[in-house]
């Protein structure tokens, strides 16, 4: 792949002139943080997506890949993170699914290819039993056999081990190898430094839609942990740019207290194991990690969405949620501003059966000129407004209901710089009366804003530290971010 | 190369609506035309004469205003329950539920005379209501659509209703036909003049539609549907609880209908008789009076005075021309085709662009 | 008469009167196992029986109105396609304009037609050697009309072509994931739009198949609802054509019961059985939680389906 652009609606640049080559008989490791724009060009590779620039040569030859079957005529093929299968069907009507060749019976004939498969690849794998049936575990390694029958050259992986269990993790490997040994070229992107040291020839690191650096794993450091240092630099970068200034508040009580909090999430794998942490009024508590760690199903569980064991203590059951999605789940886009302002608080502003129309009117254009949104008046539709906008008006809710503790979720997600700035100075606003908890994936988010910074990683909280330290220890934060510190070690 | 860009609309001008809705009906006008031209009917003296016997006539009026009724009932009920995205499609055997009940009243309950109006519209809207809240039972116990269990219950009800009048409750038999014995005089609702317009049930039609429109405007309960039927991820979020709210729209759409089943029986018929005739399709045809009202329950008294006006006109090319009453589906299945295909044709915006090689 | 008599008796008619109803069925399975909800059935069979029986009494043929009929049952169901796959419309308004359109055009179209009796109709036959096995040739093969095999031949057909073929596995994966599907080289829409078409076909034959052999005449409204229990066998039976079979001839036994056993029992009340036997099934089968997952609804049934944007 040669100077590969892609700009998305928005403004969002996610690959920015990207080169890449891949050999047979090779293990890619693509790695970089949330958003630095792997998925988005593996996509491109796969053919599910179309680079704005740049071109493609397979073999040699000048190629075009504007589709998955012109990617798949070439040999690439892609397992995604969310995987590809039908519940409902077998392993067997899963893979034949859209293979030509066979009119009758095309179960039977599948099977035997699926054995042989299985058999060389050694990925056991039953081919009538049904998908809902299976293990994560399980249903990945029919992803990939899906991909191996259809001829894969090279097999892209998108996250594999990010819905695997460690035991699961440790099986895939001897796979990548053997089919590394059968020629493939395998391309994975993850964010674990530990896996792509253990398994990777060649590794390319991508930084915001650029690439950082694209080595061969001998070159680097031979001790591991060095290495993964070097990774992570390159990864998050050494330095991180503050544009905002915090003031000293004073610490107050609890707000919230989390004891031994274990949750499930839907495939009934536990995702949060075992977290404590206490957040205090007049501080901001911030907890950084890949997306996929666990995060989301602590949060549903502490918004009460999710059932969970261990020990939840909250001052008030009152409090303040920003959630991820703004759309489906923040505002009703179809609704007025107004009716959007009330959504989270609509019982304040009624009585027993009427709602006080004026009142909400006057609180709408109250909070629409303090959090500058930008609308004519209260009557346009929150769809219409761009995503700053429709996050100012969550904001704008959520904060003049005075919680004493709020969470935000990856409050800037996807903004612009003004609209950005605009959330960390609300947030810090409100830091002098409550305690806020903040999920975010973005590092120079965390760094301004908490004022202690816990990282999550598989489910479990690697450690907490001071906003004044964690200046410093920015190199050490991507570590624990990607699994490649354990806990921190005072001695270093 | 030229490409097509299509683009979604959030929410097209109430404007680009109302024309598309008015156009539909045209359409579907004009396509009718042709049905006349067929039958060797110069489709403008079958139109002139329409407009003479339906709207250009006292009589004609009255027609539409009587046969609006019951629509106007059942519409303002759907159109609270597709306001909460509930699938409410058994308003036909919520309106039989009413007038059956109605009927037990008059006929089987023994209440005094000077009650007998009262009561009927009382038990009228809870074998409606209780009717339509099966339905949500099921779906809150059982995940049960909607769709399929108001749907089979139009048929239960409409079989409950012929087992009463072939059987236990069967009255005199006239012709070979089954109904009822007659309600008296204390059971019977009074009209306006010669005609059957059945004018309390009329008057409970324009409060309904009043307090549905209140309470979808203005009330706290209102509010919860409208975000539990435009998004349940919001609803969630903030906390609504679902089946609380849903109960409360299925009494009152059931309810609804169920008044509309009372007044039939109390106020045109007397009587409780074949489901066909006591209801001529108005909880289906109320399906369409709902949602030609795009969520507006005062359009509703429009909407149910255009479909009055289609099923007179029914009856107008039935007596003048011979044709067959049914050609008022054709209108009505026609008028929902342009209506649903405009309607997804406005959610998109069309342009072309150059696209570069 | 001894009651096995009895039994077997109203099992044979039981296969008559049902096989409309297995028509309809199979056709509303496959439109959607691919992901569309028709609810228009009712409109394609009447289309179908006036159609159907119009053909037969002009040409005297009754084959070519079994023909025909299809044919309208399939350009009724275009009009479905078009509108719920290419432009993405709700299906359950678009299911209820079809009925109604279709109702209403067969009653404006038959006026000058009802009540004039079908002279020519499909023979009754039995089958040789076939008839004189113990039970099962009683009640199939002696005395049922030939559609009552070319129905029975549609099921064991139509559950081959779902289940053991390829392109059964592609119509189950478009109505259960299209994105997958699409992901994968299916042409999605290709394939609904086929389903939907094989439906209206079905359905009108079914249609005919009531005004040429049933009742051979016409009369408007004649289906009375029969397109609504296809809609409600289609769950009954789990979208699997040879529980269709099963349930339509119990859905049959039921109407021939209906007259039947008119001296001791309200007909009426064993009319409720098929609706509520609609209700009470999917009650059933959400208590065993195994079975509710595996025997479900195709997932994308009635969502239209569109390539998401990048």
């Amino acid at each position: 792949m040669r100077g590969i652009s892609k700009q998305f609606p928005g403004g969002l640049c996610a690959n920015d002139h990207i080169d890449l080559d891949i050999y047979p008989g090779h293990i890619h490791a693509l790695l970089g943080e949330n958003g630095a724009g792997k998925t988005t060009l593996m996509n491109i590779l796969s053919g599910m997506y179309r680079a704005d620039e740049g071109e493609f040569s397979v073999d040699g030859h000048a190629a075009q890949i504007r589709s998955p079957k012109e990617a798949l005529a070439h040999g690439i093929v892609m397992v995604h993170q969310h995987f590809r299968l039908i519940p409902p069907h077998t392993v067997a009507e899963n893979i034949v699914l859209g293979i030509g060749r066979w009119f009758f019976s095309p179960v039977k004939k599948i099977e035997k290819a699926i054995r042989d498969f299985s058999a060389q690849y050694n990925l056991p794998i039953h081919p009538s039993s049904r998908i809902c049936d299976l293990s994560v575990g399980e249903q990945q390694r029919v992803e990939i056999i899906k991909a191996l029958i259809r001829g894969a050259r090279i097999c892209i992986l998108d996250e594999p081990t990010s819905v695997l269990t460690p035991q699961e993790t440790k099986e895939l490997f001897p796979i990548l190898r053997k089919m590394k040994s059968e020629g493939k070229a395998v391309i994975f992107i993850t964010h674990k430094l530990e896996e792509v040291l253990e398994v990777a020839d060649h590794i390319t690191v991508l930084r915001k839609g650029r690439v950082v650096d694209s080595m061969p794993s001998s070159s680097l450091e031979a001790d591991r942990e060095e290495a993964k240092k070097q990774l992570a630099c390159m990864m998050v970068g050494k330095e991180v740019i503050l544009k905002v200034r915090r003031e000293q508040v004073r610490i107050g009580n609890e707000v919230i207290k989390v004891e031994q909090l274990r949750v499930m999430n839907d495939r009934e794998i536990e995702t949060v194991r075992g977290v404590s942490f206490a957040v205090r009024k007049g501080e901001i508590f911030g907890v950084i990690g890949v997306a996929g760690n666990g995060q989301r199903e602590l949060v549903e569980a502490l918004v009460g969405f999710r059932s969970f064991s261990g020990r939840i203590e909250k001052t008030s059951e009152k409090f303040g949620y920003i959630p991820e999605n703004r759309l489906h789940m923040g505002t009703v886009p179809h609704m007025s501003i107004a009716e959007n302002i009330i959504l989270t608080c609509y019982r304040d502003f009624s009585g027993p059966l009427f709602l006080d129309v004026p009142l909400i009117e006057e609180h709408a254009h109250r909070l629409i000129s303090s959090f500058r949104i930008v609308a004519p008046d209260t009557r346009v539709l929150a769809g219409q407004l761009s995503g700053g906008n429709i996050q100012r008006l969550i904001l704008a809710r959520e904060l003049s209901q005075n919680p004493l503790f709020l969470i935000a979720e990856q409050p800037t997600h996807g903004l612009d710089v003004s609209s950005t700035e605009d959330v960390w100075k609300a947030l810090l606003d409100l830091r002098r009366t409550a305690g806020i908890l903040l999920i975010t994936g973005d590092l120079e988010e965390v760094l301004s804003l908490s004022d202690r910074i816990a990282v999550m990683f598989q489910g479990v909280v690697v450690d907490v530290l001071d906003a004044s330290s964690a200046q410093q220890r920015v190199e050490e934060i991507g570590l624990m971010m990607t699994g490649g510190l354990k806990k921190f070690d005072r001695g270093r | 190369m030229i490409r097509l860009k299509i683009r979604k609309v959030i929410h097209p001008r109430w404007t680009s609506v109302f024309g598309v809705s008015v156009l539909s009906i045209f359409l579907s006008f004009f396509f009718i035309g042709f049905v006349f031209f067929g039958y060797g009917i110069s489709p403008i003296t079958a139109y002139y004469e329409i407009f003479i016997e339906t709207v250009g006539n006292v009589y004609g009026v009255t027609q539409i205003i009587w046969q609006s009724i019951p629509l106007m009932l059942c519409g303002v009920g759907l159109l609270l329950a597709f306001k909460a995205s509930y699938w409410n499609i058994g308003a036909e055997g919520q309106l039989l539920m009413g007038a059956t009940a109605a009927t037990w009243v008059a006929l089987f309950s023994g209440i005094p005379d000077l009650f007998q109006v009262p009561m009927i519209f009382a038990c009228g809207f809870a074998g409606g209501a209780v009717w339509g809240l099966i339905s949500t039972v099921l779906k809150s116990q059982f995940r049960i659509n909607e769709v399929i269990t108001t749907l089979m219950m139009n048929y239960i009800a409409m079989n409950i209703v012929l087992y009463l009048i072939h059987g236990p409750w069967k009255g005199e038999e006239m012709r070979g036909f089954a109904y009822t014995d007659s309600f008296s005089q204390a059971a019977s609702l009074p009209t306006i003049g010669n005609s059957y317009i059945h004018w309390p049930t009329l008057l409970l039609g324009a409060v309904l539609i009043g307090v549905v429109y209140v309470i979808v405007s203005r009330t706290k309960l209102g509010y919860e549907v409208k975000v539990i039927g435009q998004s349940p991820g919001a609803a969630r979020y903030a906390g609504i609880p679902y089946f609380r709210t849903i109960f409360w729209v299925m009494l009152i759409s059931g309810g609804c209908a169920g008044l509309a089943g009372a007044g039939e029986v109390s106020g045109v018929h007397h009587m409780l008789r074949h489901p066909e005739q006591v209801s001529l399709g108005y909880g289906y045809t109320a399906i369409i009076v709902a949602w030609l009202a795009r969520g507006n329950p005062l359009v509703v008294i429009l909407t149910s005075f255009l479909f009055g006006m289609i099923y007179v006109i029914g009856d107008v090319v039935q007596l003048s021309f011979g044709l067959p009453f049914q050609i008022i589906n054709v209108f009505t299945g026609l008028i929902l085709f342009f209506l649903i295909a405009s309607e997804s044709l406005m959610k998109y915006r069309i342009s072309f662009e150059r696209e570069e090689q | 008469m001894g009651w096995e008599l009895w039994v077997v008796e109203t099992l044979r008619r039981a296969l008559a009167y049902g096989t409309p109803l297995l028509l309809g069925t199979l056709g509303e399975i496959y439109a959607e196992r691919a992901g569309v909800l028709n609810l228009g059935v009712e409109g394609m069979m009447i289309l179908g029986a006036f159609v159907g029986f119009l053909t037969a009494f002009v040409t005297g043929n009754p084959w070519l109105g079994f023909l025909m009929g299809a044919a309208a049952g399939g350009a009724a169901s275009l009009i479905h396609a078009f509108l719920s796959i290419t432009l993405g419309v709700i299906q359950v308004v678009l299911g209820l304009a079809l009925t109604l359109f279709g109702l209403g055009l067969s009653g404006v179209l038959g006026q000058g037609w009802e009540g004039r009796p079908l002279k020519v109709s499909l023979t009754v036959l039995s089958v040789p050697y076939l008839k004189d096995i113990p039970i099962v040739g009683k009640i199939v093969f002696t005395e049922q009309n030939i559609l009552v095999y070319v129905g029975i031949g549609f099921a064991l057909l139509l559950w081959f072509l779902l289940f053991r073929t390829s392109w059964g596995i592609t119509i189950r994966s478009v109505g259960e994931n299209p994105a997958t599907a699409d992901a994968l080289g299916i042409r999605v829409s290709l394939i609904r739009y086929l389903c939907v078409i094989l439906g209206g076909i079905l359905a009108g034959m079914g249609g005919a198949y009531l005004s040429i052999v049933y009742r051979p005449s016409w009369t408007q409204g004649m289906t009375s609802g029969m397109g609504w229990i296809v809609i409600a066998l289609t769950i009954f039976s789990v979208w699997h054509p040879l529980a269709a079979l099963g349930g339509s001839y119990i859905f049959g036994s039921l109407f021939y019961l209906s007259f039947r056993l008119q001296p001791w029992l309200a007909p009426e009340l064993l009319t409720i059985m098929p609706y509520l036997f609609t209700i009470l099934a999917p009650m059933l089968l959400s208590v065993h939680k195994k079975l509710r997952r595996r025997m479900g609804a195709p997932a994308a049934l009635g969502i239209p389906y569109r390539r998401e944007e990048e």
